[in-house]
C-alpha cells in the first residue's frame, strides 16, 4: 500500500482509510482543550466547595478575597459559587443544544446527501435555506421574549427552564449540522470505497451509517466546537438581556446583569470575574475548532 | 441571469412571509394581551370586550390572514404604552442602528484588509500567528462583555475622554455624534474584523498560489505591490459573501450594545419592547429587522452574481445551481 500523502491534505480528496491516522494533535487543540477544561474545572470546584450560590451574607459588594475568590454581589452572595453554578448552566446548554442539533441534523443531512436531487434532499435544503436566511439570535430573543422561559411541559413531564433555552438553541443548530453532513456525504458517496462495499453486497444503510459516517465525523466536529461557543454566547446574551434563564437560577449572563449595577461604583469584579470565565470558554471552543480544522486539513469557517 | 434574480427575489419574499408567520405564531402563543393593555381595569368583562376589539375571538385562521394582510400594509397595531403606531415608532429608531452598522462595517473592513495584507506578506511567520490568534480572541469576546468593559474603562477609570453611553444625534452635533459612536463601534468591530479577516485570509492564501501571482513577482513587482494590486483584488470577491453573516452579527450585537450603552436604536427598542411585553412594537421591530436583513442579503447576492462568472455561466446555460 502506498503511504498516504500527508503534505497536502485536502478534504475533497480525502482517503477514508487514512482519516483516522491523519488526525494529529497540534498546539491549538491542546491550548483550546486546556481552556475548556479550566472552565469545566471551575464548575466542578464550585460544586465540590459546596457554597450555595443563593446564600446571602452581610458581606455586600466585597472585593475578591481568600474567603470569596471572586468577591460578593450586592446581596452578599459569593460570586465564585454563582459563577461556577452559571458555568454549569453554560455547559448544559452547550452540550444539550449540540446534542439536539446532532441527533436531528446529522442523520437528515446524511440521508439527503446520499440521495441528492430527490424530493427529500430538495425539501430539506429549502427548509435549511429559509432558516439560515434569518438572523437567529434575534429570533431566539423573539421566541423567548414572547413566550418567556418558564418550565417546559412536554407529554406531562415538567422540564426545568434551562431546557427551553437548550431546545431553542439546539433547533437553530439543526440546519448548520445538516448542511455540513450533507456536503460531506455528497463528496464521500463518489468515493471508490462506497462502490466497492456495494459490489460486495453491503446494504446502502450500512454503508451510509457505517463507513461514510466515520468520515463525516471530523468536519462535523469542527462545527460542534463552533456551535458550543455560539451556544454559550447566546445563552449568556439572552440572560444578560433579561430574556433567558431567569434569576434566582444563576447563569453567567444574569450574573453580569447584576454586576452591571455596581460597575460604575468601582465594583469591577461583578463583571470582570464572570466575564473572564465566559471569554475563557468561548475562546477555548473557538481555538479548539481551529485546531481540529487545521488537523483534518479543512479550512476553518 | 434573470432567472437567478427572479428566483432570489421570490426566495426572499418567502423568507419575509415565513418571518411574519413566525411572529403571528409567537403572538398567538403569548396569549391575549388584554390584561397588559387594561392593567388596573382588567375585569373579566373588559377583557372580553378588549379581546373582541382586538379580534382575538375570531377563528385562528382568520386572525392569521388578517395579521399578514395588516403586516404587509405596515400595520402592526399600536404600542400598549405610548399608544402610537408601532411601525412608525420602530422606523424612527432605524437610522441610529444603521449608522452604527455602517461605521462598523467600514472600520472593520479597513482593519481586516490591512491585517490580511500583512498576513500575506509574512505568511507562516510568527507575526501571522499573532494576527491569527488576536483576531480569534476578538471573535471570542461577546459584545455584552466588551461593552461592559468599555463602560468600566471610559465611564469610571478614564472618565471624560469619551462619552460612555448615551447618544447625540448627528443633526444636534456632528462631532458629538461621532464621539458617541466610538465605543459601540469598537465593541461591534471586534468580532466583525475577525470574520472579514478570516474569510479574506482564506481566499488570499488561495490566490497566492496562483501562477499569475508568481508571474507578477517574476515581472519584478515588489511583494507589497503584488499583494495590493494582484492578490487583494482577486481575493476580495468571495469575501463579499460573509457580509450576510456579518449583518447577523451586527444586528444581534446592536441589540446588546445599545442596551448596555443606552443608545436609542432598533436593538434597544426590541429588547425594551420584549421586556415590557409590548407586543406590537416587538412584532414591528422584528419584522423590520428581518426585512432589512433579507433585502441586504438579496442585494449582495445579486451584485455577487453579476460579478461572479460562475453563477452567471450556470444560469446562462440553464444549468441548475446546486450548492456543494
Amino acid at each position: 500500500m502506498i503511504a498516504p500523502d500527508v503534505t497536502e491534505p485536502d478534504v475533497f480528496e480525502s482517503h477514508p482509510q487514512t482519516t483516522g491516522k491523519r488526525f494529529r494533535l497540534n498546539a491549538l487543540i491542546i491550548i483550546g482543550s486546556v481552556m475548556v477544561l479550566l472552565f469545566i474545572a471551575v464548575a466542578v470546584i464550585g460544586k465540590i466547595k459546596g457554597t450555595s450560590p443563593l446564600t446571602q451574607t452581610t458581606d455586600f459588594n466585597g472585593p475578591p478575597s481568600m474567603s470569596h475568590w471572586f468577591g460578593t454581589d450586592s446581596l452578599g452572595r459569593d460570586l465564585f459559587a454563582r459563577s461556577a453554578a452559571g458555568a454549569l448552566v453554560s455547559l448544559q446548554v452547550a452540550i444539550g443544544s449540540v446534542v439536539v442539533g446532532l441527533v436531528i441534523g446529522v442523520p437528515v443531512g446524511m440521508i439527503a446527501g446520499f440521495f441528492p436531487t430527490t424530493w427529500l434532499d430538495e425539501s430539506m435544503m429549502r427548509v435549511v435555506d429559509v432558516v439560515l436566511a434569518l438572523p437567529l439570535f434575534i429570533l431566539a430573543i423573539a421566541v423567548l421574549g414572547f413566550i418567556g422561559t418558564g418550565p417546559m411541559h412536554i407529554f406531562g413531564f415538567q422540564l426545568p427552564a434551562v431546557s427551553s433555552v437548550i431546545v431553542l438553541i439546539g433547533i437553530a443548530a439543526v440546519p448548520v449540522f445538516a448542511r455540513v453532513a450533507r456536503s460531506c456525504v455528497l463528496v464521500e458517496r463518489e468515493e471508490d470505497y462506497v462502490d466497492a462495499l456495494r459490489v460486495v453486497g453491503v446494504s446502502r444503510t450500512r454503508i451510509l451509517f457505517g463507513d461514510v459516517f466515520l468520515n463525516v465525523i471530523p468536519p462535523v466536529m469542527v462545527q460542534v466546537t463552533a456551535w458550543m461557543a455560539i451556544a454559550v454566547f447566546s445563552e449568556a446574551g439572552l440572560s444578560y438581556l433579561g430574556l433567558g434563564i431567569q434569576p434566582p437560577t444563576p447563569t453567567l449572563g444574569n450574573i453580569l446583569l447584576t454586576g452591571e449595577g455596581g460597575l460604575l461604583l468601582g465594583q469591577w469584579w461583578g463583571v470582570v470575574m464572570p466575564g473572564i470565565l465566559i471569554f475563557l470558554v468561548i475562546a477555548g471552543f473557538n481555538i479548539l475548532g481551529d485546531g481540529i480544522a487545521e488537523s483534518i486539513g479543512g479550512s476553518a469557517k | 441571469m434573470r432567472t437567478y434574480i427572479i428566483r432570489r427575489i421570490l426566495g426572499s419574499l418567502f423568507v419575509v412571509f415565513a418571518v411574519l408567520s413566525v411572529i403571528f405564531v409567537l403572538n398567538h402563543l403569548a396569549g391575549s394581551p388584554a390584561t397588559a393593555i387594561l392593567q388596573s381595569d382588567a375585569t373579566p368583562k373588559n377583557i372580553a370586550a378588549m379581546n373582541r376589539q382586538l379580534g382575538l375571538d375570531r377563528p385562528v385562521l382568520s386572525q392569521y390572514v388578517s395579521f399578514i394582510w395588516h403586516a404587509v400594509h405596515g400595520n402592526f397595531g399600536k404600542s400598549y404604552y405610548s399608544h402610537g403606531d408601532a411601525l412608525t415608532a420602530v422606523w424612527q429608531r432605524v437610522p441610529v442602528t444603521a449608522e452604527l452598522a455602517f461605521l462598523t462595517l467600514i472600520l472593520s473592513t479597513a482593519i481586516a484588509i490591512a491585517l490580511a495584507s500583512l498576513n500575506a506578506r509574512v505568511r507562516k511567520g510568527w507575526l501571522s500567528k499573532i494576527i491569527d490568534v488576536g483576531t480569534l480572541l476578538g471573535l471570542s469576546i461577546p459584545t455584552f462583555l466588551s461593552g461592559l468593559l468599555l463602560l468600566l474603562l471610559f465611564g469610571l477609570y478614564w472618565r471624560g475622554i469619551l462619552p460612555a453611553g448615551g447618544w447625540v444625534f448627528f443633526t444636534a452635533s456632528p462631532l458629538g455624534n461621532l464621539k458617541t459612536c466610538v465605543l459601540p463601534v469598537i465593541a461591534l468591530s471586534l468580532p466583525t474584523v475577525a470574520i472579514i479577516y478570516r474569510s479574506l485570509r482564506a481566499s488570499m492564501n488561495d490566490v497566492l498560489d496562483r501562477d499569475y501571482v508568481s508571474f507578477g513577482r517574476a515581472a519584478g513587482f515588489r511583494e507589497g505591490r503584488v499583494i495590493r494590486s494582484v492578490v487583494l483584488p482577486n481575493a476580495i470577491l468571495p469575501t463579499t459573501t460573509v457580509i450576510g453573516l456579518l449583518l447577523g452579527y451586527l444586528l444581534g450585537g446592536s441589540l446588546i450594545i445599545e442596551t448596555t450603552l443606552s443608545i436609542p436604536g432598533l436593538g434597544q427598542e426590541v429588547v425594551n419592547a420584549l421586556q415590557r411585553k409590548d407586543f406590537p412594537i416587538a412584532s414591528a421591530s422584528i419584522a423590520v429587522i428581518a426585512v432589512v436583513f433579507v433585502t441586504i442579503n438579496l442585494i449582495i447576492d445579486i451584485i455577487y452574481a453579476f460579478l461572479s462568472p460562475r453563477i452567471r455561466a450556470m444560469y446562462s446555460r440553464k444549468i441548475r445551481v446546486r450548492e456543494i
